[in-house]
């Protein structure tokens, strides 16, 4: 009775897990499939780069990629520059403490409406359809969670290492740039990928925001997805899926080396 | 610093200049993302709301309402609009169920995924952080791949000689819960195993010698406190299934679309921009009413 419940309970996980797991590594699977059509590679067809290929040198792919970097690049560097000066004064300050929940907020709003109101907000400001413009919205997501994490890490420094250099004669902007931020790093790589990574992905507002010379991968691929289907639409999500582990893979790194003991 | 300024005494005119300067340095930080956040979130949003009262569009004119109207019998109307209504119980019901679902799937993952070790444990995190780093867009792909007609679900299924006709998994609310809970179920399991991880072993090993069980400890000493945790993440779950767009766009039929994929048709197919910003500002406001009660509720009991 006892090892059933306890193989059950061990059942449970695995099946859990490979719910989460299985959609990605089919559709990784679908995306190196040697045939025309949508197929599972198996020992006898073996696996082929080919859509990848197809993929990159599709002018139309390769203009969304391109604009998907300079998006989440954007993203992340407005998303940390916003971000850092925020948990630097929230943490000081009691009376920052609302104007942080509000802007925590937009991650409680359906993308949707954000789509929507950045559109009318970009054709007042004259924005509409530009990439800077594209990276704005996203900061609406990336802001929120850059700032959690530097909050977090701002939290944890030791507050006796900034008071020595004040002690020392350093006025608090040079101690923040010399001995805060030097500490900050590696948080500020952590949450400048998560911002990037969550720009990469976004969907629904860029299809509100792109316009004919803007697009990111997402919206390239959606239509796609909706009437589908041939591999390369796979190879197409498989780009992103690479972009996105390869940037969760450095911060993770960077992360390691910042928690290692000393 | 502000403490020190607090702390002389006899100076009261010093101290108060020194704290408005301190509060000066603060607002100097604050500024920049205050600014992004009423710039380019609160005012968009009253924007939206002004629409939604707007007169329709002009004919001729490039916009797709007309502001010099004012009309707020807009909004009653649209909330005593029987589509409108039903949406947004299908959206509120789905909400629901995918919440229900996933924290019934993410209480006890969570305490397996806290309780295993080594790399066993390593794939277990990354199961559940890898779906969240893949493009949403990958992920309802290999879900059409599973669930579609001629997928591997029912492929295996008639393989087997279980079914003779393919099974309708596609195009109903299965497909829609199964495609939402699989897009949220990270969110509350992060939240849930660092709340878990925030437990004290010793406690458990306190309560182990004190006499309970290993399941008893467990849920006295880390699930319980673990609570509060718990309803910020059914919370977060249910913010993520009221804005479900893609999973009922793509994997559900008219009668599972939810507010989110209305305001998108309207918006973006239909173009009418002043029904659609109704939509957006109703179905927000309902669902910051659903959600704020319960939390209210809760805080009033603490209090």
């Amino acid at each position: 009775m006892r090892l059933a419940g306890r193989a059950a309970w061990h059942l449970l996980a695995v099946a859990v897990a490979a719910f989460l797991l299985s959609p990605l590594v089919l559709s990784v699977l679908v995306s190196l499939y040697p045939g025309r059509s949508i197929g599972l590679p198996t020992l006898a067809t073996g696996l082929t780069p080919d859509w990848y290929r197809i993929v990159l040198g599709d002018p139309l792919y390769r203009q969304g990629l391109l604009s998907s970097l300079a998006v989440g690049v954007l993203t992340a560097a407005i998303s940390v520059g916003l971000g850092l000066p925020l948990a630097v004064a929230e943490f000081r300050h009691r009376w920052v403490r609302p104007v942080a929940a509000l802007v925590v907020l937009p991650a409680l709003v359906p993308s949707v409406v954000l789509g929507m109101q950045s559109l009318v907000a970009f054709e007042m400001l004259g924005l509409r359809g530009t990439r800077l413009g594209l990276a704005l919205a996203h900061t609406l997501w990336g802001l929120p969670l850059a700032y959690l994490v530097l909050r977090a890490a701002y939290r944890r420094l030791d507050p006796r290492l900034r008071d020595a250099a004040r002690s020392l004669g350093a006025g608090p902007w040079r101690a923040g740039w010399e001995v805060t931020l030097p500490l900050l790093v590696p948080s500020l790589v952590v949450a400048a990928l998560l911002a990037f990574v969550a720009s990469i992905n976004e969907l629904v507002m860029s299809l509100f925001l792109a316009s004919g010379s803007v697009r990111t991968l997402p919206t390239i691929i959606w239509p796609q997805v909706r009437h589908a289907v041939r591999p390369d639409v796979a190879a197409a999500s498989g780009l992103l899926l690479l972009l996105a582990v390869a940037a969760a893979g450095v911060a993770l790194a960077v992360w390691r080396r910042a928690a290692r003991p000393r | 610093m502000q403490a020190a300024a607090e702390l002389t005494p006899g100076a009261p005119g010093a101290a108060a200049a020194a704290r408005r300067a301190v509060a000066g340095r603060g607002l100097l930080l604050v500024a920049p993302a205050l600014l992004f956040v009423v710039v380019l979130f609160l005012v968009p949003f009253l924007a939206v709301a002004r629409i939604s009262v707007a007169g329709p569009a002009v004919p001729g004119s490039r916009t797709f309402f007309d502001l010099s109207v004012l009309a707020p019998g807009n909004l009653p109307a649209l909330a005593a609009d029987p589509l409108f209504r039903s949406v947004l119980g299908v959206t509120l019901r789905l909400g629901l169920v995918t919440t229900v679902v996933c924290m019934a799937v993410a209480v006890p993952f969570a305490a397996y995924v806290h309780r295993a070790r080594g790399w066993w444990k390593t794939v277990l995190v990354a199961a559940i952080i890898l779906p969240k780093l893949v493009n949403l867009l990958v992920l309802l792909y290999g879900v059409l791949l599973i669930l579609g007609n001629r997928g591997f679900l029912n492929q295996g299924l008639q393989g087997l000689g279980l079914v003779d006709r393919p099974l309708p998994l596609f195009g109903n609310l299965f497909a829609v819960v199964f495609t939402e809970v699989l897009v949220v179920l990270p969110y509350p399991l992060l939240v849930l195993l660092a709340a878990f991880s925030a437990a004290d072993a010793r406690q458990f090993d306190a309560a182990r010698s004190l006499g309970a069980g290993p399941v008893r400890a467990y849920l006295e000493t880390v699930i319980r406190p673990a609570w509060p945790a718990a309803g910020g993440a059914a919370l977060i779950t249910a913010v993520w299934g009221f804005g479900a767009f893609v999973g009922p766009l793509v994997l559900g039929n008219p009668p599972y679309y939810t507010v989110a994929v209305e305001v998108y048709t309207r918006a973006l197919e239909r173009l009418e921009w002043v029904d659609a910003a109704g939509w957006a500002l109703l179905g927000v406001l309902a669902f910051g009413a659903v959600v704020a009660l319960p939390a209210l509720v809760v805080r009033r009991r603490r209090s």
